[in-house]
């Protein structure tokens, strides 16, 4: 471990009780009394950290401001001559790691002490003759690197000649990456991304955009629909339901509901509304306000998207790696459980799915990008 | 069904008592229901407490959380799991959080 920090203190005698209590900590205590005697000395040291004892001059807003100037990476730990958190508080919020409170003493020194030589971060050098050094080493960590990644990429390429591709024969790539609902109509298919705050229409038969509609008082959490209405959950846990109309018309909204929807679907009698981290399903009423009928714990694993037709409710487990089919009576219950091709890909995030005319859709994305795909529902 | 995150991690002004002067620390993790508080002060579990932070642009005053759990690091610092008890700072909270989503992002 790194142990030189600088101390930054104008009176002799907390120099020395600092001394002494840095000397048993193990630390290699460079002293300066003031910033100039700081900064002029800094390059030399190069220490770890900087403590800084409060009450001097320049203040210490304008200590800490010069020194992340000069190493915007150090931790700098102000010493307070006092308790005052206020203060703490505005010092860390100007950049200070964290404040110590008076008196100092080594049992409240040592955990500042101890975490801000052990901060590390990416090492950044300014001399070129110690590049030069390590020229030798560079090289021949580049060859192993060279050699590594021609191993790696043999592996690779072994790996996708001779196994097994995962099997997305109806796959499509998105041009946003974070949808969370999607809705099949007749002849097109709606997904909604909450980053971008927009639905997007996509035609049936090449999946080309056909039309962006920006919501920008929404952030659309999960998204859903029947014949003739569209219900969008928002971020703040509100569902919007809007006409399905070109400007898609807002008809009504609900309070704030709890948990925080982040899937919705209409069966066609009731609304059902999930909270994915918990895993609870709620039965709504298909009302204006979307009364609570009742409350059921998701029988699998981790519920990432859901959705639900006539007969039963949907979801895409990623622990499962399945996708989940559950009785409208009693979710309870798994029905079946069948396991997804798509989970192939390690990196995958289904985040939004939809039932219709015997076929599952499901969006997501996949290392950062959108992509949407479909298969038949499992028997 | 993302996570995000602010920009740093949040300094937080911890009240114990009406008596003693409040403490310090830095929120490691926030949601409306929970929070991690990270602080060199050592506090017992079960303790509650009031928090003051800000969060984007918008200050809480004295939210009030129970300490679940402690636990000390390596260094010396403690990692506070904490619940926040008055639903309707928790609800200011999830409001504060949803509207910071898309520009923290």
């Amino acid at each position: 471990m790194f142990n030189t920090i600088q101390v930054i203190c104008a009176s002799e005698k907390d120099k020395l009780i600092l001394r002494g209590i840095f000397k048993n900590l193990g630390a290699d205590a460079v002293f300066a009394s003031d910033l100039n005697d700081a900064l002029a000395v800094f390059e030399k040291a190069r220490p770890a950290a900087v403590f800084t004892a409060d009450g001097g001059e320049p203040p210490v807003e304008i200590q800490l401001r010069e020194i992340r100037r000069v190493a915007p990476f150090i931790p700098v730990i102000p010493l307070l001559k006092r308790r005052d958190a206020t203060r703490a508080v505005e010092l860390m919020k100007a950049g200070a790691m964290d404040c110590a409170q008076s008196p100092w003493t080594e049992e409240e020194l040592r955990p500042l002490y101890r975490k801000a030589v052990r901060l590390t971060g990416t090492p950044l050098e300014l001399d070129s003759s110690a590049l030069r050094n390590r020229r030798r080493s560079a090289a021949l960590a580049l060859a192993v690197f060279f050699a590594f990644a021609g191993f790696a990429g043999g592996l690779y390429y072994g790996y996708k000649k001779y196994s097994h591709k995962a099997a997305q024969p109806h796959s499509f790539a998105l041009p946003y990456a974070h949808p969370t609902g999607i809705i099949i109509k007749k002849d097109s298919v709606l997904i909604s991304d909450w980053f971008s705050q927009g639905l997007y229409e996509h035609s049936f038969k090449n999946f080309n955009i056909t039309r962006v509609t920006s919501l920008p008082q929404v952030t659309p959490a999960a998204m859903t629909a029947s014949q003739d209405a569209l219900w969008l959950a928002g971020a703040n846990g509100v569902i919007e339901k809007r006409l399905l109309d070109a400007g898609y018309s807002q008809v009504s909204r609900t309070p704030a509901l709890s948990p925080l929807p982040d899937g919705a679907c209409f069966d066609g009698l009731y609304f059902w509304t999930v909270h994915s981290a918990s895993g609870v399903i709620t039965k709504r009423m298909p009302g204006d306000a979307l009364a609570e009928l009742k409350k059921f714990k998701y029988p699998g694993k981790k519920l990432s998207a859901f959705t639900c037709d006539t007969r039963f409710l949907w979801a895409a487990d990623p622990e499962l790696r399945a996708v989940v089919k559950m009785s409208l009576e009693d979710p309870e219950k798994i029905v079946t459980r069948t396991e997804l091709d798509a989970y192939a890909s390690r990196t995958l995030k289904i985040t939004a799915l939809a039932a219709r005319d015997g076929r599952l859709w499901f969006a997501g994305e996949d290392g950062g990008r959108g992509l949407a795909f479909y298969r038949d529902e499992p028997k | 069904m993302s996570l995000n995150s602010a920009d740093s991690w949040i300094p937080a002004e911890i009240k114990t008592s009406l008596d003693l002067p409040p403490l310090w620390g830095r929120l490691g993790t926030l949601s409306p229901g929970e929070a991690e508080l990270v602080s060199h002060f050592e506090l017992p579990e079960g303790k509650v407490l009031a928090l003051s932070f800000e969060l984007g642009r918008a200050p809480f005053t004295d939210v009030r959380a129970r300490i679940k759990k402690a636990l000390r690091d390596g260094d010396g610092y403690y990692n506070y799991s904490l619940i926040f008890l008055d639903p309707a700072q928790s609800e200011l909270l999830r409001a504060a959080i949803a509207g910071s989503l898309p520009s923290s992002v």
